[in-house]
């Protein structure tokens, strides 16, 4: 379970203070597949870090009962000049699972493409994002974050990709952010729209969509009035 | 798969520290060597000079024990603060894997410098003793606990710099420039009996300058620092390590990190 209460929270951005959520209050309960329809460049990775417990709000609280991962398919803490297996030693210890399963769910869910002695850095791409998300998914998690990435790789991972986290979310939650509206309409059953610094609930996605382009038209014609009326 | 608590404080630090030990100087050929490389190449270069420009230690011991009790201090004391420093950007996602903070990030990034400054003073004293046939310190125990206080010196105030460098690149970027003078108020070259009164009275308050002059004391027999005082430099770091969580907490408060997760 995932509570915002009272949230407020702004861009990470020195001094410029951009708001993200004003003043928020939203319940995700536990086991619910919940949506967040949320258009490009208004903060849905700092909401997802947030929902994941990597950064606090500025004001307000977020309330968390049971455990949440990272979102999804994240790389960043893989260090390049180090081996797949011994990364996947300390990420194991920092988890809390014994080292042999995690490198053993990895090569089950990667393949034979898995190469636990090579250095994370000598990894192509496709199989470095295909050894972060078996990271990401690799614990039983009780509420699992996506920030757009549901699957990574060719069509073969990612159909192994959205068969484990079918599975995983059968007895656990998730909160899924994006601008996909077939995405979420595939993963989540409650959805909500990401508008105006607000998490407003919404049962038709489509509609919430042409609410968000339409939003963001007259955003962006309100900020064409005001350079307009400054240059002149 | 087989899922167990949460690891301890006690375990994920130990976790960090391992990893910090292998990612610290990885990528290069030599790896943690470096560590070690490092103040070993200066010791030979300030004796060098000090051979060079004829200068005699002012206590009766030979220049290589001399340099190596003024220079080990302030490498410890340089190190440590650097670590510190690079930990949060080098390791900042590593927050991402809950409940890894900040805090434990840069105890692990400490505790390593500490493991690093025990063995690195090991070798020197070592290799100073067998080679050079130098005598070993006078009090062994002594010696490892003031390089405990320097270790405690550097991360307080490394603490303090790691947080206000969350604030401003300019700062982090500045602090080796801010080290730099320590080298010479350090007692390096020099020891505070050979000092006139009003330059002791000012030097006093050099810390790292402190930890010299109570290095000296537990290693050689009847030398005496006329200014050395184990509290300064423990009250020093102390103050400096609680200044850095208001100062870290006003920056975070008021969204001024730098930090980009």
């Amino acid at each position: 379970m995932i509570a915002l209460e009272d949230v407020t929270m702004f861009h990470p951005k020195s001094r410029k203070r951009t708001l993200l959520l004003d003043n928020v209050t939203v319940n995700f309960g536990a086991g619910e597949h919940v949506g967040i329809l949320a258009a490009q460049g208004t903060g849905r990775s700092t909401i997802a870090r947030l929902l994941s417990g990597i950064e606090d709000p500025d004001h307000g609280m977020v309330k968390r009962h049971g455990s949440t991962s990272w979102p999804l398919g994240f790389a960043g803490f893989l260090h390049p000049f180090v081996s797949v297996a011994d990364n996947l030693k300390y990420l194991a210890e920092l988890i809390g699972l014994p080292a042999v399963e995690l490198i053993g769910f990895c090569h089950e869910f990667i393949g034979p493409e898995f190469v636990p002695f090579k250095k994370v850095q000598d990894l192509a791409p496709a199989e470095r994002l295909a050894l972060a998300y078996a990271c990401s998914i690799a614990k039983h998690w009780d509420c699992y974050v996506v920030d757009e990435t549901v699957s990574v790789g060719d069509k073969e991972m990612r159909e192994k990709c959205d068969a484990i986290l079918a599975q995983r979310t059968q007895s656990a939650g998730i909160v899924i952010l994006s601008r996909s509206v077939p995405t979420l309409k595939s993963h989540a059953d409650r959805y909500y729209v990401l508008l105006g610094q607000s998490l407003r609930p919404c049962t038709d996605l489509d509609a919430a969509a042409d609410a968000l382009t339409m939003h963001r038209t007259d955003q962006a014609g309100q900020s064409e009035v005001a350079r307009f009326s400054r240059t002149k | 798969m087989m899922t167990v608590p949460t690891p301890s404080l006690f375990s994920r630090i130990g976790t960090l520290v391992r990893r910090e030990r292998q990612t610290r100087f990885a990528g290069g050929a030599l790896g943690l060597l470096w560590a070690y490389l490092t103040p070993l190449s200066w010791i030979a270069f300030v004796v060098i000079v000090f051979r060079l420009l004829g200068r005699v230690p002012p206590i009766y011991v030979a220049p290589e024990i001399f340099v190596a009790t003024g220079v080990l201090p302030y490498i410890i004391f340089r190190q440590t603060i650097t670590s510190l420093g690079r930990t949060l950007p080098a390791n900042r996602y590593l927050r991402y894997i809950k409940p890894v903070d900040e805090n434990e990030l840069l105890m692990a990034s400490a505790i390593s410098e500490l493991i690093n400054a025990f063995i690195m003073s090991a070798m020197v004293f070592l290799l100073l003793t067998t080679v050079f046939g130098i005598p070993g310190p006078h009090q062994l125990g002594g010696v490892a606990f003031v390089f405990g206080v320097a270790w405690f010196l550097a991360s307080g105030v490394g603490r303090l710099f790691a947080a206000i460098g969350r604030a401003s690149d300019s700062f982090a970027r500045a602090v080796p420039i801010l080290l730099r003078p320590m080298f010479w108020l350090s007692g390096i070259f020099y020891t505070a009996t050979e000092l006139p009164g009003s330059v002791q009275d000012i030097l006093w308050y050099s810390p790292t300058f402190q930890v010299t002059e109570l290095l000296r004391e537990a290693y050689f027999i009847g030398y005496t620092s006329p200014i050395s005082d184990l509290y300064y430099p423990l009250l020093f770091g102390g103050i400096c390590f609680a200044l850095a969580f208001p100062i870290e907490k006003a920056i975070l408060k008021n969204g001024l990190s730098r930090e980009r997760l």
